[in-house]
């Protein structure tokens, strides 16, 4: 299936580098879902989400004939993009409104967040997801992808609220070492 | 203070006063920052990887716009190359018989819609330029949408549907819409909502308005 998406990716990238629009249309097909479900996920508006992801695909269709595979797989060079994008539209808008987190600003986040410009690699972190055991990717997916709160995943899966807290903080702690041990491997 | 009061934080299990004390903690220990940067990280990073949300349709026909504007330009220049030519073809046989040049008649070049609804409170009108393709849509008394909601734009021609894009909807319950649309009479305008809210995948909404573009 990876292979299937990688193989493509490859074809899309291509394409680009030939001007083909085609090209740009197979990597939309592929990853339109991701950066769109990242934008909105952290400006939780659609239609920020959606100018987001134009602007992500139009960079693309700029950028996309450089990528160099040394600095990582497309999927993750193309998630950095989309970060990067995601938070400078972030930092348009008013504090209140930031990630949907009560309290969020500018100032806790930092302006220069080094992370942004770090190449993580999802094929990683994808593979050590899938170590996870299922009750604890279950709880991942409904609070850090789906957004529901503790209340909610407990209530869902029929637990008390502190099972649910001690799956999402094991879960969480193994995935941060993947995340620290990245290393800058290259900014764009 | 320990990471951990981190995620309480994000899943909004602090108190008032524990959050003020968290924050101002936050602002100054480079540690806490560290964690919230890579939480954030892994955040983003597992959302990218399930992609729980499938964009607006309309998101790819702009950005295909964008970065291929070829067909609205070569139409254009199809139909500027087209007047040329009879221009040509007329001033010739008008030299040829020593005539007159007959008074320019101007043609219909645009076709209009009119958008209505079983809601009688929303109407509207369409105006679609056959010479540019440029489509004007003004519509009023649409239900707000909650947040994250929005209202899209079709063509629809038989089996042939287009999304055209979002409307841009006021507070008054007016909206707009201009921009390119390929279409030609026989053509059916389409507004309808997409209910995309977080967690929940794009679908298709009831239909708002519709109307079919007719000669004037």
């Amino acid at each position: 299936m990876k292979q299937r998406e990688d193989r493509r990716a490859i074809e899309g990238i291509q394409a680009l580098r030939d001007h083909n629009p085609d090209g740009l249309k197979t990597l939309y097909d592929l990853y339109g879902h991701a950066v769109y479900s990242l934008a909105y996920s952290r400006l939780h508006d659609a239609g920020l989400a959606e100018e987001v992801t134009q602007d992500v695909f139009f960079k693309l269709w700029k950028a996309g004939p450089s990528w160099d595979a040394t600095k990582g797989s497309f999927r993750s060079w193309l998630f950095t993009i989309a970060r990067h994008a995601t938070y400078d539209r972030l930092r348009t808008l008013p504090a209140g409104e930031w990630l949907g987190i009560d309290g969020m600003n500018e100032a806790l986040l930092g302006k220069d967040d080094p992370s942004l410009d770090t190449i993580t690699d999802l094929d990683y972190v994808e593979s050590l997801m899938r170590t996870l055991p299922g009750e604890q990717q279950h709880v991942l997916k409904m609070i850090v992808v789906k957004g529901h709160s503790v209340r909610e995943t407990a209530s869902h899966l029929g637990v008390p609220e502190g099972t649910v807290k001690s799956r999402l903080r094991l879960a969480l702690n193994r995935l941060r070492i993947v995340v620290s041990q990245e290393e800058h491997r290259g900014t764009l | 203070m320990e990471h951990c009061e981190l995620t309480r934080w994000l899943s909004g299990d602090l108190t008032a006063m524990e959050k003020t004390e968290y924050q101002q903690h936050l602002a100054l220990c480079p540690s806490c920052q560290n964690a919230l940067t890579e939480r954030l990280t892994m955040d983003d990073a597992l959302v990218f990887l399930e992609a729980p949300i499938k964009p607006p349709r309309s998101t790819w026909k702009a950005i295909k716009n964008r970065v291929d504007p070829r067909r609205p330009r070569n139409r254009r220049v199809s139909y500027a190359f087209a007047a040329l030519s009879l221009g040509v073809m007329v001033g010739a046989w008008s030299l040829h018989h020593k005539a007159p040049p007959a008074p320019p008649v101007f043609a219909t070049n645009q076709l209009e819609a009119r958008l209505t609804s079983s809601n009688p409170a929303i109407h509207g009108t369409a105006v679609l330029n056959l010479t540019t393709h440029h489509l004007t849509v003004r519509i009023q008394g649409l239900a707000t949408l909650p947040a994250g909601h929005l209202y899209e734009l079709w063509t629809v021609k038989g089996n042939q549907e287009e999304a055209l894009g979002a409307l841009n909807l006021k507070k008054t319950h007016q909206a707009s819409f201009s921009g390119l649309a390929h279409a030609g009479s026989g053509y059916e305008l389409v507004i309808c909502p997409t209910q995309s809210g977080w967690a929940a995948r794009t679908t298709l909404g009831p239909v708002a308005a519709k109307g079919a573009f007719t000669a004037n």
